[in-house]
């Protein structure tokens, strides 16, 4: 018996089709910086997160056809059709929606899966590049160079540097603190921290902390290694939203460390915090709050 | 060598060595007399603190060896198979689906449950699951048994995958995960530590229980059940025995492959057959073993912790290879 789920099936595969026979594109390369395109996007399929977040702050919302499966903000993207992604994503969900650039970052399962085919059909494809925050901005000037909304991009890193520099002026007689920044746990072991050069490392230098951990140093440490490090204040992100500096204090061991005789822990919602999109330079002010809670007191 | 009280003396040295030098090795590294102080310090300076969670740590990897070397050695004899070890039967793809939902589900409730019972549930239930149907569907034999367990342990290990594609998204952090089955060394403390040392003396006792049919098994199943064996009953009572063992490692320990093979074989060569003597010993060897390899993972690269399995199979395998080279020459 044919399906509603059979008929968008066959439905996809034939927009597929016409996607590929109805117009030539020019192939692209994939780093995105060399994006010869016709004309300014019109159709975009936006994958991550942070990739949908920079297509709607820098003003193209409207223009956006889909997304990926896992986006949830902003409000105004929610019932955009979902190109996929709980169990992997669909070249033909993709090609279905028509789009004449998809927006995606690389190292993501994205990227990994729809880069080749969608590049063999001749689908122009914006790879965001970042790794600390200076490359963050950097991806979203050259995303709003592809869409033809340069003005839209340039206005957004000014409100982003706008947040940082006010963040730089009421820390500015701050000492920088120590800070041990968690970004995954199981159970009561293998914390997972950051390393310089990621984008959150820099976001605890801007938010007037120091990343007690360093370039060579660990990704995964033991209460020990903390202790050893002796950070002033212990920020862990946290999937779990009932989570609270008490649980995190009463972890095993845990009393051993200053910060934690000192109530100097917060819990931050990682979702919030690791998304390398428009949102970091608040994300970044929301952890200067945890790490410098006195300058922030009106 | 026959296994008298002077190997299970040695056994025994193993163990304790093994728990003092595991415990002396961290970021910063620990005299004996310092542990003793902090662990008696009646008010406990930070750094007491700190060496009173090593040690509690290094005990919780005691047992977590102690454990996988007694699922090893039943593993091996109900089998008869060298090569059996304790993740045969689902028991880590079951506990590593718990993990999963452990890890990636942010509910409090679970949080409150906690990532060792769902670990252990996974590890447990999933070989229960597969002396279950192996009874439904009159499985005796061990090679039967052994491809249920291989055929759960393949649609477990599919619904770890699908739930951890589903579950994940910027909120939570896929390596935490992967290292926890990597080994993923919980901190029992307290209460905790006490109820899981009780069990895995209860493991002991009981694997202790089955030794004397185990050696019988060994000469073959018909010949077995010529003396007085009801193989297939006896089967469910041992493989049950020895998938708890495993689940209460995999609750503590997270996956740690190689432990249960490399740790009863090495000892097999050193003291024999038999099974009592070789569960004993195993115990004791395995638990030292693993006690060994926590401090070297918390202190060879210091301040980084190297996830526990990579360890006991980067260091454990060459040592497997030299003692089987050397007895095959």
């Amino acid at each position: 018996m044919l399906t509603r789920r059979h008929l968008l099936a066959a439905g996809a595969a034939f927009a597929a089709e016409l996607a590929i026979a109805g117009r030539v594109l020019a192939l692209e390369d994939a780093a995105g910086n060399k994006l010869n395109l016709p004309s300014p996007p019109r159709r975009i399929v936006a994958i991550n997160p942070a990739m949908v977040e920079t297509v709607v702050a820098i003003g193209a919302l409207d223009r956006l056809v889909g997304i990926g499966g896992k986006v949830s903000y902003p409000e105004q993207v929610r019932g955009l059709p979902s190109v996929g992604g709980a169990l992997g994503f669909s070249v033909e969900a993709v090609l279905a929606l028509d789009p004449d650039l998809v927006v995606m970052a690389v190292g993501t399962d994205a990227a990994a899966q729809l880069t080749r085919p969608l590049s063999a059909m001749g689908v122009p494809i914006f790879l965001a590049t970042y790794s600390d925050f200076a490359s963050i901005l950097n991806y979203m000037r050259r995303l709003g160079d592809a869409l033809g909304l340069r003005d839209g991009a340039d206005r957004l890193v000014a409100r982003m540097q706008g947040t940082i520099a006010e963040l730089a002026s009421k820390l500015k007689d701050r000492p920088r603190l120590g800070v041990y920044m968690e970004t995954g746990a199981a159970g009561t072991a293998a914390f997972q921290t950051v390393r310089a050069g990621h984008y959150a490392d820099d976001g605890i230098r801007l938010a007037g902390g120091r990343n007690v951990f360093t370039l060579a140093g660990p990704r995964q440490v033991t209460v020990e290694g903390i202790a050893d490090a002796d950070p002033d204040v212990i920020v862990v992100l946290a999937s779990d939203p009932s989570l609270k500096p008490e649980d995190v204090a009463g972890r095993p061991g845990w009393t051993a460390l200053r910060a934690v005789r000192e109530k100097k822990v917060a819990v931050l919602p990682r979702g919030f915090m690791l998304i390398p999109g428009p949102r970091q330079a608040e994300a970044i002010s929301i952890l200067a709050r945890a790490i410098h809670p006195e300058a922030f007191v009106p | 060598m026959r296994p008298g009280a002077l190997t299970l003396s040695l056994a025994v040295a193993i163990a304790l060595i093994g728990i003092l030098v595991g415990a002396m090795l961290g970021v910063v590294n620990t005299g004996p007399l310092r542990l003793l102080a902090a662990l008696l310090a009646s008010d406990p300076t930070p750094d007491d603190v700190l060496i009173a969670w090593r040690v509690q740590r290094v005990t919780g990897a005691f047992l977590v060896g102690a454990c996988l070397a007694i699922a090893g050695v039943i593993y091996q004899g109900s089998f008869r198979n060298p090569l059996a070890e304790p993740f045969l039967l689902g028991s880590s793809a079951g506990g590593a689906l718990g993990a999963v939902f452990a890890i990636l589900l942010p509910l409090s409730w679970l949080a409150a449950v906690g990532l060792p019972i769902l670990a252990f549930v996974g590890a447990w239930g999933a070989t229960l699951l597969v002396l279950a149907i192996s009874r439904a569907a009159r499985i005796e034999d061990a090679a039967g048994m052994l491809l249920v367990g291989i055929a759960l342990a393949a649609l477990l290990g599919a619904l770890r995958s699908t739930a951890t594609l589903v579950l994940s998204d910027e909120s939570v952090s896929l390596r935490a995960l992967i290292s926890w089955t990597l080994g993923g060394l919980q901190s029992p403390t307290g209460a905790t530590l006490l109820v899981f040392a009780v069990l895995t003396a209860v493991c002991l006792i009981a694997s202790l229980g089955l030794a004397r049919r185990l050696d019988i098994l060994g000469f073959g199943e018909s010949t077995a059940a010529t003396m007085g064996v009801d193989v297939g009953r006896f089967l469910t009572l041992s493989l049950t025995v020895a998938a708890f063992a495993t689940g209460l490692a995999v609750a503590w320990g997270g996956v740690l492959a190689f432990v249960g093979l490399i740790v009863p074989h090495t000892v097999r060569w050193w003291i024999g057959e038999r099974h009592a003597p070789l569960l004993l010993h195993s115990a004791f060897v395995g638990g030292g073993f693993l006690a060994i390899l926590d401090g070297l993972s918390r202190s060879l690269l210091a301040p980084s912790e190297i996830p526990l399995g990579l360890l006991t199979s980067l260091i454990g395998a060459p040592f497997f290879l030299l003692l089987l080279v050397r007895r095959y020459r």
